[in-house]
């Protein structure tokens, strides 16, 4: 079994698996010269934002070791274990832990700990399963090959031409040397695996340095404690994220129950903020969430996204609860009915009526746009096409008389038909497939349908309504 | 000696003014509307696209205006198409849409748009509609001077503390059926339109016997609504 990608109409291995490997497949192979390896290799296509997915969750699910996860140049996630080793009984045992527990959820993880995110990860690439001792980075890196510092593959091939091969040969030469025939980066990425530059990881959530906690002698049992609690941790979090000239994009507030349970609720913001009055009021419509039940003896607030808010900026958010912010109140409205329940529509290039238009989000400001006109559409268009009985002299005619939702309509006027061939580009569902005849239709009433008739099945839809 | 359509026009732009100071917005042909408040508008796709339109006409160049369609009135109704919203006179980069699960949520959203202060209209497509919810929107409505729609469907109870209550229904030939069925002010009437896209205001679509296109001096001259309305009660006759 091995992951293949195409590139330039070729097709290459990506990832062999252990079986692939054992018939010496190997990572880059084009997929003709694999097979003639194992002629019965079994090949999936390479999904990038499936890995990409799968990864977040791995360093989601990382959290349960450290609050500092991220996920890591595509084929890894970090974790910042700093000061967290022994709860799990040191940093060897969190290791084997952790491998255990991905191997049962089906993954194979190579891992390794070390003083620097460069160091641990060219020893869990090139040396599964080492724990450095602290500042022992530039021996355990000696023998691996110069591929674990993480170069480009151009800077790897040239090493390995002049007979660098292991990162060990690195260290003689001198600095202003390598700098002048590779530039800047093989120099920063050996410092950053050595130790000798900062490299910061960017956990997937907020370190707890910005966490605000109360813990409380006597429960709360009263809701309005729980909503009166949050305010302070609110307006106290907002005091220091001022201080730094931080906003937040959401807050995620925990209350831990005495039953052992966890309560949680979770807001968004549409730009970065740090208005006390705002964030409470959007916490508002969640306090049913934080029911304190029993009884609630700690509340944790964290952000769950932290951008940088300049001081005049904040005039601009600071009016949260006054009339004529827009997006103060787009927020409220996000919060309660959902994110994807609030936008604008903004016109497609596609003769296809439903795929004409899409939804974006309501402050995405992309004004003038140019909607279509002269075109006889109509005001509202049913998402899922509705079937009904019509009855026409021939195929090729619109229909005398329709039934829809169990009315029977007499058609009085009628223009068309237009043709709507189908977009074939769009995919297999069948529905966009078809070539549709659309006919606007007047009742005796004067009510106007817009009709169409299913090339392929003949049968007769119901799509929208005129005004 | 003045000639008539002077003095018709003369009329029309001293409503048009004076409808301005009193929070009006002048309708042409129908009687001017109250920006700030509750209006009903009772009827079938036509009562959206009438909607759309006294949308389009208060948002002018710069206002928004928000659409509230609950999920259920997305079945029964059909989702809004910008294409068609356009043709109506509200331009749909003016809208924002939201989508509530539940009429309780509706309604929420409705008030809380109408709080905002930052529409210059908020169309609700509410089915049924407590009259403790409609008092509340009216207040709100009211207070922060931004005009609330409500579409309700056709032969829908109405609710009684609106400022006006409007029947939208489509008739043949692309005309609209407007019925002003009750207002504040003890206006009435019924006018067959037309809604004109390139000059944005509604045409009063000739019956029989008139010379289409031409408005007639009855229709210039009416009085905003909360003056003096007087609309054509006798039933209008179709044009062929």
């Amino acid at each position: 079994m091995a992951l293949i990608a195409e590139e330039a109409k070729r097709q290459f291995v990506i990832a062999p698996d252990a079986l692939a490997a054992a018939s010496g497949i190997v990572p880059g192979q084009t997929l003709a010269d694999a097979r003639a390896l194992a002629g019965d290799l079994a090949v999936a296509a390479f999904d990038p934002t499936a890995t990409r997915r799968a990864l977040d969750g791995i360093a989601q699910w990382c959290v349960r070791y450290t609050p500092a996860t991220a996920p890591a140049s595509d084929d890894g996630v970090f974790l910042d274990l700093t000061g967290g080793a022994p709860l799990f009984g040191g940093e060897a045992a969190l290791l084997a832990d952790l491998i255990a527990r991905l191997a049962r959820q089906g993954f194979t993880a190579q891992a390794a700990v070390a003083g620097t995110p460069g160091a641990a990860w060219a020893l869990a690439h090139f040396a599964s399963g080492t724990v450095a001792a602290p500042a022992t980075e530039r021996m355990a890196l000696a023998g691996l090959p110069v591929e674990a510092l993480r170069l480009t593959p151009e800077t790897v091939a040239t090493l390995c031409r002049l007979g660098l091969d292991t990162v060990g040969a690195l260290y003689d030469l001198s600095r202003a040397a390598l700098a002048r025939r590779f530039g800047d980066g093989l120099c920063r990425r050996l410092d950053q695996a050595l130790g000798r530059v900062f490299e910061p990881i960017s956990p997937l959530r907020e370190i707890p340095l910005w966490r605000e906690r109360r813990d409380f002698a006597e429960p709360l049992l009263q809701p309005e404690d729980v909503a009166a609690t949050l305010h302070r941790l609110i307006e106290s979090l907002c005091a220091r994220l001022a201080s730094e000239e931080l906003g937040v994009r959401g807050l995620e507030c925990l209350g831990f129950r005495t039953d052992g349970s966890t309560a949680r609720a979770h807001i968004g913001t549409s730009r970065p903020t740090r208005d006390p009055a705002h964030l409470a009021r959007l916490f508002a419509e969640k306090l049913s969430l934080l029911d304190p039940g029993e009884g609630m003896d700690g509340m944790v607030l964290s952000p769950t996204g932290l951008e940088n808010l300049a001081p005049e900026q904040t005039v601009l958010t600071r009016d949260g609860a006054q009339p004529g912010d827009l997006a103060a109140l787009l927020d409220r409205l996000a919060n309660r009915l959902g994110t994807a329940n609030v936008f604008a529509l903004a016109p497609v290039e596609s003769h296809r009526p439903e795929h004409a238009q899409r939804r974006v989000a309501p402050n995405t400001a992309a004004r003038n746009l140019r909607w279509p006109d002269g075109m006889r559409r109509p005001l509202r268009l049913f998402a899922n096409p509705e079937a009904i009985e019509a009855e026409a002299l021939s195929p090729k005619e619109a229909p005398l008389h329709f039934t829809w939702r169990r009315v029977r309509h007499c058609v009085h006027h009628a223009e068309g038909p237009e043709r709507i061939a189908a977009e074939w580009w769009r995919g297999a569902a069948s529905a966009t497939r078809e070539t549709r005849d659309y006919y606007r239709v007047e009742n005796e009433d004067g009510e106007r349908f817009w009709l169409y008739r299913a090339d392929e099945t003949s049968r007769w839809y119901l799509h929208g309504l005129f005004a | 000696m003045q000639r008539p359509e002077f003095v018709a026009l003369k009329a029309r732009l001293a409503l048009t003014v004076e409808g301005a100071r009193a929070g009006l917005l002048p309708l042409g042909i129908l009687p001017a509307l109250a920006r700030a408040g509750l209006h009903e508008i009772e009827g079938d796709a036509t009562a959206s696209g009438f909607a759309a339109a006294l949308a389009g006409l208060l948002a002018g160049a710069r206002g928004r205006v928000l659409w509230c369609t609950p999920r259920v009135a997305l079945r029964e109704a059909g989702t809004l198409y910008g294409t068609g919203l356009a043709a109506c006179g509200l331009d749909p980069a003016r809208l924002i849409i939201t989508r509530p699960r539940q009429t309780r949520d509706a309604l929420w959203t409705m008030e809380e748009a109408l709080r905002g202060g930052v529409f210059a209209a908020v169309i609700g497509e509410i089915e049924t509609l407590p009259p403790i919810a409609a008092r509340r929107l009216q207040l709100a409505a009211d207070a922060h001077a931004t005009a609330a729609l409500l579409l309700l469907p056709p032969r829908a109870h109405g609710v009684g503390v609106g400022m006006t209550r409007w029947r939208a229904t489509s008739a043949p030939g692309g005309a609209w059926h407007i019925e002003l069925a009750r207002c504040r002010s003890g206006a009435s009437g019924t006018w067959l339109v037309e809604w004109n896209h390139a000059t944005h205001c509604f045409d009063l679509v000739a019956v029989s016997g008139e010379r289409p296109g031409a408005p007639t001096l009855s229709g210039m001259d009416r009085a905003p609504c909360g003056v003096d309305c007087r609309g054509s009660e006798a039933p209008v006759r179709h044009r062929a």
